[in-house]
Protein backbone atom coordinates (compact mmCIF):
# COMPACT_ATOMS: atom_id res chain seq x y z
CA UNK A 1 0.00 0.00 0.00
CA UNK A 2 2.88 2.34 0.82
CA UNK A 3 4.52 1.61 -2.54
CA UNK A 4 1.38 2.24 -4.59
CA UNK A 5 -0.68 4.80 -2.68
CA UNK A 6 -2.68 5.87 -5.76
CA UNK A 7 -3.81 2.34 -6.59
CA UNK A 8 -4.68 1.65 -2.96
CA UNK A 9 -6.60 4.92 -2.68
CA UNK A 10 -8.46 4.31 -5.94
CA UNK A 11 -9.47 0.85 -4.73
CA UNK A 12 -10.68 2.25 -1.41
CA UNK A 13 -12.67 4.97 -3.21
CA UNK A 14 -14.26 2.46 -5.59
CA UNK A 15 -15.08 0.11 -2.71
CA UNK A 16 -16.65 2.97 -0.73
CA UNK A 17 -18.70 3.96 -3.79
CA UNK A 18 -19.95 0.41 -4.28
CA UNK A 19 -20.90 0.21 -0.61
CA UNK A 20 -22.74 3.53 -0.90
CA UNK A 21 -24.61 2.20 -3.94
CA UNK A 22 -25.58 -0.98 -2.08
CA UNK A 23 -26.74 1.01 0.94
CA UNK A 24 -28.81 3.32 -1.25
CA UNK A 25 -30.38 0.34 -3.03
CA UNK A 26 -31.42 -1.22 0.29
CA UNK A 27 -32.84 2.11 1.45
CA UNK A 28 -34.67 2.66 -1.87
CA UNK A 29 -36.16 -0.84 -1.85
CA UNK A 30 -37.60 -0.28 1.63
CA UNK A 31 -38.84 3.18 0.72
CA UNK A 32 -40.54 1.90 -2.46
CA UNK A 33 -42.08 -1.00 -0.57
CA UNK A 34 -43.50 1.43 2.00
CA UNK A 35 -45.10 3.73 -0.57
CA UNK A 36 -46.01 1.44 -3.47
CA UNK A 37 -49.69 1.38 -2.39
CA UNK A 38 -49.74 5.17 -2.44
CA UNK A 39 -48.15 5.33 -5.88
CA UNK A 40 -50.78 2.89 -7.17
CA UNK A 41 -53.43 5.57 -6.65
CA UNK A 42 -51.72 8.31 -8.66
CA UNK A 43 -50.57 8.77 -12.24
CA UNK A 44 -47.04 7.39 -12.22
CA UNK A 45 -46.46 7.40 -15.97
CA UNK A 46 -43.55 9.77 -15.29
CA UNK A 47 -41.52 6.84 -13.99
CA UNK A 48 -43.07 4.11 -16.14
CA UNK A 49 -39.80 3.51 -17.99
CA UNK A 50 -38.28 2.16 -14.81
CA UNK A 51 -39.10 -1.08 -13.06
CA UNK A 52 -38.39 -0.53 -9.36
CA UNK A 53 -41.99 0.15 -8.42
CA UNK A 54 -43.31 -2.68 -10.57
CA UNK A 55 -41.06 -5.06 -8.67
CA UNK A 56 -42.31 -3.64 -5.37
CA UNK A 57 -45.93 -4.01 -6.56
CA UNK A 58 -45.39 -7.65 -7.50
CA UNK A 59 -44.29 -8.37 -3.93
CA UNK A 60 -47.59 -7.09 -2.47
CA UNK A 61 -50.37 -9.60 -1.88
CA UNK A 62 -53.09 -6.95 -2.20
CA UNK A 63 -51.97 -5.36 -5.46
CA UNK A 64 -52.95 -6.76 -8.86
CA UNK A 65 -50.57 -5.54 -11.57
CA UNK A 66 -52.12 -4.80 -14.95
CA UNK A 67 -49.97 -4.45 -18.05
CA UNK A 68 -51.43 -3.04 -21.23
CA UNK A 69 -51.93 -0.04 -23.44
CA UNK A 70 -54.17 2.97 -23.89
CA UNK A 71 -57.38 0.93 -23.55
CA UNK A 72 -56.80 1.22 -19.81
CA UNK A 73 -55.51 4.75 -19.44
CA UNK A 74 -56.91 7.03 -22.12
CA UNK A 75 -60.11 8.09 -20.39
CA UNK A 76 -59.55 10.08 -17.24
CA UNK A 77 -62.45 8.93 -15.05
CA UNK A 78 -63.22 8.02 -11.46
CA UNK A 79 -64.17 4.56 -12.72
CA UNK A 80 -60.62 3.76 -13.80
CA UNK A 81 -59.51 0.75 -11.79
CA UNK A 82 -56.76 2.57 -9.90
CA UNK A 83 -59.35 5.04 -8.61
CA UNK A 84 -62.28 2.67 -8.32
CA UNK A 85 -60.44 0.24 -6.03
CA UNK A 86 -58.54 3.01 -4.21
CA UNK A 87 -60.16 2.18 -0.85
CA UNK A 88 -59.69 -1.58 -1.24
CA UNK A 89 -63.47 -2.24 -1.13
CA UNK A 90 -63.03 -5.94 -1.88
CA UNK A 91 -59.58 -6.30 -0.34
CA UNK A 92 -57.30 -5.36 -3.20
CA UNK A 93 -56.16 -2.54 -5.43
CA UNK A 94 -54.72 -2.54 -8.94
CA UNK A 95 -51.27 -1.36 -9.91
CA UNK A 96 -51.83 -0.08 -13.42
CA UNK A 97 -48.75 -0.33 -15.61
CA UNK A 98 -50.62 0.32 -18.86
CA UNK A 99 -49.34 3.22 -20.96
CA UNK A 100 -50.65 5.25 -23.87
CA UNK A 101 -49.23 3.84 -27.08
CA UNK A 102 -48.06 0.65 -25.37
CA UNK A 103 -47.50 -2.43 -27.51
CA UNK A 104 -46.61 -6.09 -27.19
CA UNK A 105 -42.94 -5.50 -28.02
CA UNK A 106 -42.64 -2.92 -25.24
CA UNK A 107 -44.38 -5.28 -22.84
CA UNK A 108 -42.13 -8.19 -23.83
CA UNK A 109 -39.13 -6.10 -22.77
CA UNK A 110 -40.86 -5.07 -19.56
CA UNK A 111 -41.67 -8.69 -18.65
CA UNK A 112 -38.18 -9.89 -19.48
CA UNK A 113 -36.78 -7.06 -17.39
CA UNK A 114 -38.79 -8.14 -14.37
CA UNK A 115 -37.39 -11.65 -14.78
CA UNK A 116 -37.55 -13.83 -11.69
CA UNK A 117 -39.76 -11.29 -9.90
CA UNK A 118 -42.61 -12.39 -12.19
CA UNK A 119 -42.32 -16.09 -11.47
CA UNK A 120 -45.58 -17.44 -10.10
CA UNK A 121 -47.07 -13.95 -9.72
CA UNK A 122 -50.63 -13.30 -10.90
CA UNK A 123 -50.78 -10.42 -13.34
CA UNK A 124 -53.22 -9.26 -16.01
CA UNK A 125 -52.05 -8.68 -19.56
CA UNK A 126 -54.67 -6.39 -21.05
CA UNK A 127 -54.77 -6.39 -24.82
CA UNK A 128 -56.88 -4.51 -27.30
CA UNK A 129 -57.73 -4.92 -30.97
CA UNK A 130 -56.65 -1.39 -31.93
CA UNK A 131 -53.18 -2.07 -33.36
CA UNK A 132 -54.24 -5.27 -35.14
CA UNK A 133 -57.32 -3.69 -36.71
CA UNK A 134 -56.39 -0.06 -37.31
CA UNK A 135 -52.64 0.58 -37.47
CA UNK A 136 -50.82 0.41 -40.82
CA UNK A 137 -49.52 -3.16 -41.28
CA UNK A 138 -50.99 -3.92 -37.88
CA UNK A 139 -47.80 -2.65 -36.34
CA UNK A 140 -47.14 -0.32 -33.43
CA UNK A 141 -46.62 3.29 -34.46
CA UNK A 142 -42.88 3.98 -34.20
CA UNK A 143 -43.52 7.24 -32.33
CA UNK A 144 -45.55 5.35 -29.77
CA UNK A 145 -42.86 2.67 -29.49
CA UNK A 146 -40.11 5.28 -29.07
CA UNK A 147 -42.08 7.13 -26.42
CA UNK A 148 -42.53 3.96 -24.39
CA UNK A 149 -39.04 2.64 -24.98
CA UNK A 150 -37.03 1.92 -21.85
CA UNK A 151 -33.28 1.43 -22.06
CA UNK A 152 -33.41 -0.35 -18.71
CA UNK A 153 -35.97 -2.90 -19.86
CA UNK A 154 -34.20 -3.43 -23.17
CA UNK A 155 -30.84 -4.04 -21.47
CA UNK A 156 -32.43 -6.30 -18.87
CA UNK A 157 -34.00 -8.37 -21.62
CA UNK A 158 -30.83 -8.67 -23.66
CA UNK A 159 -28.67 -9.65 -20.68
CA UNK A 160 -31.29 -11.70 -18.88
CA UNK A 161 -30.37 -15.13 -17.59
CA UNK A 162 -34.04 -16.07 -17.19
CA UNK A 163 -35.07 -16.24 -20.84
CA UNK A 164 -33.69 -18.21 -23.77
CA UNK A 165 -31.24 -16.96 -26.36
CA UNK A 166 -33.77 -17.73 -29.09
CA UNK A 167 -36.33 -15.31 -27.76
CA UNK A 168 -33.65 -12.67 -27.14
CA UNK A 169 -32.48 -12.96 -30.74
CA UNK A 170 -36.05 -12.80 -32.02
CA UNK A 171 -36.78 -9.70 -29.96
CA UNK A 172 -33.47 -8.08 -30.93
CA UNK A 173 -34.35 -8.37 -34.62
CA UNK A 174 -37.67 -6.64 -34.04
CA UNK A 175 -36.16 -3.93 -31.83
CA UNK A 176 -33.69 -3.06 -34.57
CA UNK A 177 -36.68 -2.14 -36.75
CA UNK A 178 -37.10 0.95 -34.56
CA UNK A 179 -33.74 2.72 -35.01
CA UNK A 180 -34.94 6.00 -33.50
CA UNK A 181 -35.26 4.33 -30.10
CA UNK A 182 -31.59 3.33 -30.27
CA UNK A 183 -30.18 6.75 -31.05
CA UNK A 184 -27.63 7.78 -28.41
CA UNK A 185 -27.57 4.21 -27.11
CA UNK A 186 -24.57 2.75 -28.98
CA UNK A 187 -23.92 -0.06 -26.54
CA UNK A 188 -27.51 -1.27 -26.65
CA UNK A 189 -27.54 -1.09 -30.45
CA UNK A 190 -24.24 -2.99 -30.57
CA UNK A 191 -25.72 -5.67 -28.30
CA UNK A 192 -28.89 -6.01 -30.38
CA UNK A 193 -26.88 -6.33 -33.59
CA UNK A 194 -24.77 -9.09 -32.09
CA UNK A 195 -27.82 -10.93 -30.76
CA UNK A 196 -29.62 -10.59 -34.06
CA UNK A 197 -26.53 -11.68 -35.99
CA UNK A 198 -26.21 -15.38 -36.52
CA UNK A 199 -22.46 -15.85 -36.83
CA UNK A 200 -20.22 -17.38 -34.19
CA UNK A 201 -18.33 -14.09 -34.04
CA UNK A 202 -21.53 -12.26 -33.09
CA UNK A 203 -22.11 -14.72 -30.28
CA UNK A 204 -18.55 -14.46 -29.00
CA UNK A 205 -18.72 -10.66 -28.98
CA UNK A 206 -22.07 -10.79 -27.19
CA UNK A 207 -20.66 -12.98 -24.42
CA UNK A 208 -17.54 -10.81 -24.18
CA UNK A 209 -19.75 -7.74 -23.68
CA UNK A 210 -21.75 -9.48 -20.94
CA UNK A 211 -19.88 -7.92 -17.94
CA UNK A 212 -20.27 -4.46 -19.48
CA UNK A 213 -23.98 -5.12 -19.97
CA UNK A 214 -24.52 -6.17 -16.37
CA UNK A 215 -22.54 -3.14 -15.16
CA UNK A 216 -24.69 -0.85 -17.32
CA UNK A 217 -27.84 -2.46 -15.89
CA UNK A 218 -26.57 -1.92 -12.34
CA UNK A 219 -26.03 1.77 -13.09
CA UNK A 220 -29.42 2.27 -14.75
CA UNK A 221 -31.14 0.41 -11.90
CA UNK A 222 -29.58 2.86 -9.46
CA UNK A 223 -30.86 5.72 -11.60
CA UNK A 224 -34.29 4.09 -11.59
CA UNK A 225 -34.26 3.88 -7.78
CA UNK A 226 -33.20 7.51 -7.56
CA UNK A 227 -35.99 8.65 -9.92
CA UNK A 228 -38.54 6.56 -8.02
CA UNK A 229 -37.54 7.81 -4.58
CA UNK A 230 -37.55 11.36 -5.92
CA UNK A 231 -41.03 10.84 -7.41
CA UNK A 232 -42.40 9.49 -4.12
CA UNK A 233 -40.85 12.33 -2.13
CA UNK A 234 -42.82 14.80 -4.22
CA UNK A 235 -46.18 13.17 -3.49
CA UNK A 236 -48.45 15.13 -1.20
CA UNK A 237 -49.39 13.76 2.22
CA UNK A 238 -52.95 13.35 0.91
CA UNK A 239 -51.63 11.04 -1.80
CA UNK A 240 -49.60 8.94 0.61
CA UNK A 241 -52.50 8.27 2.95
CA UNK A 242 -54.18 4.96 2.22
CA UNK A 243 -57.70 4.34 3.48
CA UNK A 244 -59.11 0.84 3.49
CA UNK A 245 -62.89 0.64 3.54
CA UNK A 246 -64.41 -2.79 2.83
CA UNK A 247 -67.70 -2.38 0.97
CA UNK A 248 -70.25 -4.30 -1.04
CA UNK A 249 -70.27 -3.22 -4.67
CA UNK A 250 -73.60 -3.00 -6.47
CA UNK A 251 -72.28 -3.60 -9.98
CA UNK A 252 -75.65 -3.32 -11.74
CA UNK A 253 -76.46 0.03 -10.16
CA UNK A 254 -73.02 1.33 -11.04
CA UNK A 255 -73.44 0.27 -14.67
CA UNK A 256 -76.59 2.39 -14.92
CA UNK A 257 -74.93 5.42 -13.34
CA UNK A 258 -71.81 5.15 -15.47
CA UNK A 259 -73.87 4.63 -18.61
CA UNK A 260 -75.77 7.84 -17.96
CA UNK A 261 -72.51 9.71 -17.49
CA UNK A 262 -71.17 8.22 -20.71
CA UNK A 263 -74.29 9.26 -22.64
CA UNK A 264 -73.81 12.80 -21.37
CA UNK A 265 -70.32 12.71 -22.88
CA UNK A 266 -71.37 11.60 -26.36
CA UNK A 267 -73.53 14.50 -27.45
CA UNK A 268 -71.37 15.41 -30.45
CA UNK A 269 -72.36 12.40 -32.60
CA UNK A 270 -75.04 9.76 -33.07
CA UNK A 271 -72.64 6.78 -32.83
CA UNK A 272 -71.95 6.72 -29.09
CA UNK A 273 -68.36 7.90 -29.54
CA UNK A 274 -66.99 9.88 -26.62
CA UNK A 275 -66.84 13.61 -27.32
CA UNK A 276 -63.10 13.60 -26.58
CA UNK A 277 -62.46 11.08 -29.36
CA UNK A 278 -65.01 12.09 -31.99
CA UNK A 279 -62.90 14.83 -33.65
CA UNK A 280 -60.17 12.25 -34.32
CA UNK A 281 -62.40 9.84 -36.22
CA UNK A 282 -65.42 11.79 -37.48
CA UNK A 283 -64.17 11.84 -41.08
CA UNK A 284 -64.45 8.05 -41.19
CA UNK A 285 -68.19 8.39 -40.73
CA UNK A 286 -68.88 10.94 -43.45
CA UNK A 287 -69.80 8.14 -45.85
CA UNK A 288 -70.96 5.02 -43.95
CA UNK A 289 -70.19 1.84 -45.89
CA UNK A 290 -72.53 -0.93 -47.08
CA UNK A 291 -72.93 -3.72 -44.47
CA UNK A 292 -70.20 -6.31 -44.91
CA UNK A 293 -68.51 -4.42 -47.73
CA UNK A 294 -65.23 -4.15 -45.81
CA UNK A 295 -65.17 -7.65 -44.34
CA UNK A 296 -62.48 -9.08 -46.58
CA UNK A 297 -60.18 -6.11 -46.08
CA UNK A 298 -60.68 -6.24 -42.31
CA UNK A 299 -59.94 -9.96 -42.07
CA UNK A 300 -56.87 -9.53 -44.23
CA UNK A 301 -55.56 -6.71 -42.04
CA UNK A 302 -56.10 -8.68 -38.84
CA UNK A 303 -54.57 -11.84 -40.27
CA UNK A 304 -51.39 -10.07 -41.38
CA UNK A 305 -50.96 -7.69 -38.44
CA UNK A 306 -47.35 -7.67 -37.22
CA UNK A 307 -48.49 -7.05 -33.67
CA UNK A 308 -49.39 -10.76 -33.39
CA UNK A 309 -45.71 -11.66 -33.85
CA UNK A 310 -44.74 -9.22 -31.13
CA UNK A 311 -47.45 -10.64 -28.92
CA UNK A 312 -45.92 -14.08 -29.39
CA UNK A 313 -42.58 -12.72 -28.17
CA UNK A 314 -44.29 -11.36 -25.05
CA UNK A 315 -46.16 -14.63 -24.47
CA UNK A 316 -43.00 -16.68 -24.90
CA UNK A 317 -41.22 -14.50 -22.34
CA UNK A 318 -44.11 -14.94 -19.90
CA UNK A 319 -44.09 -18.68 -20.45
CA UNK A 320 -40.36 -18.96 -19.86
CA UNK A 321 -40.73 -16.89 -16.68
CA UNK A 322 -43.63 -19.07 -15.53
CA UNK A 323 -45.79 -16.06 -14.65
CA UNK A 324 -49.39 -16.60 -13.60
CA UNK A 325 -50.92 -14.46 -16.35
CA UNK A 326 -54.51 -13.84 -17.31
CA UNK A 327 -54.98 -12.39 -20.79
CA UNK A 328 -57.83 -9.90 -20.91
CA UNK A 329 -58.82 -8.34 -24.21
CA UNK A 330 -60.94 -5.27 -24.82
CA UNK A 331 -63.86 -6.20 -27.08
CA UNK A 332 -64.48 -4.94 -30.60
CA UNK A 333 -66.86 -2.00 -30.76
CA UNK A 334 -69.32 -3.98 -32.90
CA UNK A 335 -71.94 -1.34 -33.83
CA UNK A 336 -69.28 1.20 -34.76
CA UNK A 337 -67.35 -1.18 -37.00
CA UNK A 338 -70.62 -2.28 -38.61
CA UNK A 339 -71.23 1.34 -39.56
CA UNK A 340 -67.88 1.24 -41.37
CA UNK A 341 -68.90 -1.86 -43.33
CA UNK A 342 -67.39 -4.63 -41.18
CA UNK A 343 -69.97 -7.21 -40.11
CA UNK A 344 -70.01 -8.77 -36.65
CA UNK A 345 -69.02 -12.12 -38.19
CA UNK A 346 -65.92 -10.55 -39.71
CA UNK A 347 -65.11 -8.78 -36.44
CA UNK A 348 -65.19 -12.16 -34.72
CA UNK A 349 -62.05 -13.01 -36.67
CA UNK A 350 -60.13 -10.84 -34.20
CA UNK A 351 -61.17 -13.16 -31.34
CA UNK A 352 -60.42 -16.28 -33.40
CA UNK A 353 -56.94 -15.02 -34.15
CA UNK A 354 -56.41 -13.95 -30.53
CA UNK A 355 -57.29 -17.41 -29.25
CA UNK A 356 -55.20 -19.08 -31.96
CA UNK A 357 -52.15 -17.06 -30.95
CA UNK A 358 -52.56 -17.31 -27.16
CA UNK A 359 -53.81 -20.86 -26.64
CA UNK A 360 -50.55 -22.65 -27.58
CA UNK A 361 -48.96 -20.93 -24.57
CA UNK A 362 -51.57 -22.39 -22.24
CA UNK A 363 -52.60 -19.02 -20.82
CA UNK A 364 -56.23 -18.29 -19.87
CA UNK A 365 -58.08 -15.66 -21.91
CA UNK A 366 -60.98 -13.43 -20.99
CA UNK A 367 -61.86 -11.77 -24.29
CA UNK A 368 -64.90 -9.77 -23.07
CA UNK A 369 -66.47 -10.79 -26.37
CA UNK A 370 -69.95 -10.57 -24.87
CA UNK A 371 -69.57 -6.84 -24.27
CA UNK A 372 -68.86 -5.99 -27.91
CA UNK A 373 -72.50 -5.32 -28.70
CA UNK A 374 -73.33 -3.51 -25.46
CA UNK A 375 -73.87 0.21 -26.22
CA UNK A 376 -71.31 2.57 -24.70
CA UNK A 377 -68.92 -0.14 -23.52
CA UNK A 378 -66.12 1.29 -25.67
CA UNK A 379 -65.82 4.99 -26.26
CA UNK A 380 -64.38 4.83 -29.78
CA UNK A 381 -63.30 2.64 -32.68
CA UNK A 382 -60.06 1.62 -30.95
CA UNK A 383 -61.94 -0.03 -28.06
CA UNK A 384 -60.78 2.47 -25.46
CA UNK A 385 -62.80 1.67 -22.36
CA UNK A 386 -65.63 4.08 -21.54
CA UNK A 387 -67.00 5.01 -18.12
CA UNK A 388 -69.57 2.25 -18.42
CA UNK A 389 -66.99 -0.16 -19.82
CA UNK A 390 -64.79 0.42 -16.79
CA UNK A 391 -67.48 -0.95 -14.48
CA UNK A 392 -67.49 -4.24 -16.39
CA UNK A 393 -63.69 -4.25 -16.52
CA UNK A 394 -63.48 -3.61 -12.77
CA UNK A 395 -65.91 -6.44 -12.11
CA UNK A 396 -63.71 -8.69 -14.24
CA UNK A 397 -60.55 -7.59 -12.40
CA UNK A 398 -62.28 -8.27 -9.10
CA UNK A 399 -63.08 -11.77 -10.30
CA UNK A 400 -59.51 -12.34 -11.48
CA UNK A 401 -58.01 -11.21 -8.17
CA UNK A 402 -60.39 -13.31 -6.08
CA UNK A 403 -59.95 -16.34 -8.31
CA UNK A 404 -63.53 -16.55 -9.56
CA UNK A 405 -62.31 -15.75 -13.09
CA UNK A 406 -61.31 -17.10 -15.52
CA UNK B 1 -8.25 27.21 12.34
CA UNK B 2 -6.44 29.44 9.86
CA UNK B 3 -5.73 28.39 6.28
CA UNK B 4 -2.03 28.18 7.08
CA UNK B 5 -2.59 25.76 9.95
CA UNK B 6 -4.93 23.77 7.79
CA UNK B 7 -2.29 23.48 5.06
CA UNK B 8 0.29 22.39 7.63
CA UNK B 9 -2.09 19.74 8.91
CA UNK B 10 -2.70 18.32 5.44
CA UNK B 11 0.99 18.50 4.54
CA UNK B 12 1.88 16.56 7.66
CA UNK B 13 -0.84 14.07 6.91
CA UNK B 14 0.37 13.68 3.32
CA UNK B 15 3.91 12.93 4.51
CA UNK B 16 2.61 10.00 6.52
CA UNK B 17 2.19 6.94 4.20
CA UNK B 18 -1.19 6.01 5.68
CA UNK B 19 -2.30 9.60 5.75
CA UNK B 20 -1.42 9.91 2.08
CA UNK B 21 -3.59 6.91 1.22
CA UNK B 22 -6.40 8.40 3.28
CA UNK B 23 -6.19 11.77 1.54
CA UNK B 24 -5.96 10.23 -1.90
CA UNK B 25 -8.94 8.00 -1.11
CA UNK B 26 -11.01 11.05 -0.18
CA UNK B 27 -9.76 12.78 -3.32
CA UNK B 28 -10.75 9.92 -5.61
CA UNK B 29 -14.06 9.41 -3.82
CA UNK B 30 -14.80 13.11 -4.33
CA UNK B 31 -14.07 12.75 -8.06
CA UNK B 32 -16.44 9.75 -8.27
CA UNK B 33 -19.10 11.63 -6.31
CA UNK B 34 -18.69 14.60 -8.64
CA UNK B 35 -19.13 12.39 -11.69
CA UNK B 36 -22.25 10.85 -10.16
CA UNK B 37 -23.70 14.28 -9.41
CA UNK B 38 -22.93 15.57 -12.91
CA UNK B 39 -23.82 12.54 -15.01
CA UNK B 40 -25.37 9.98 -12.72
CA UNK B 41 -28.98 11.04 -12.60
CA UNK B 42 -29.84 9.56 -15.96
CA UNK B 43 -33.20 10.06 -17.57
CA UNK B 44 -35.87 7.43 -17.22
CA UNK B 45 -38.75 9.71 -18.10
CA UNK B 46 -40.76 9.18 -21.27
CA UNK B 47 -40.17 11.71 -24.03
CA UNK B 48 -43.03 14.10 -24.57
CA UNK B 49 -45.42 12.88 -27.19
CA UNK B 50 -49.02 13.35 -28.03
CA UNK B 51 -50.95 10.13 -28.22
CA UNK B 52 -52.93 10.36 -31.42
CA UNK B 53 -54.67 7.03 -31.54
CA UNK B 54 -54.64 5.32 -34.90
Amino acid sequence: MKQAPHIAAALVAVFASVMAAVAFTIYANRFEEKYVHAVATVDHSEISNGSALERAALRQDDLLSIYGASELVLLDTKYQANRFFKTYPTGFMVFNVATKGGSALTLAQKFAGLGEDLRGKRIVLALGPAIMTMAPYGEVNSRHYDANFSELNALEMMFSTDISMDIKAHAAKRMLNFPESLQDKPFLKFTLENLAGESIINQVIYYLSWPLGRLQIAIVRLQDHYATVDFIRHLSSENTTITRQPAEIDWEALVLIAEQEQIENTVSNPYGVDDSQWPKIKELFLHPAEPGSKDAEFIDDVELAREWNDLEIALQVLKELDADVVIMSAPMNVPLWETLGVSEEAQNFYYEKLHAVVEPYGLPIIDLHEYGTIPYFSMDLASHTSRKGWIYVNKTLDGIFHGTLP
Amino acid sequence: MSIRRLMEFFTALYRNPWGRVLLLSVYYAAILAGLVVMYGKGDLTSPDFVYQGF
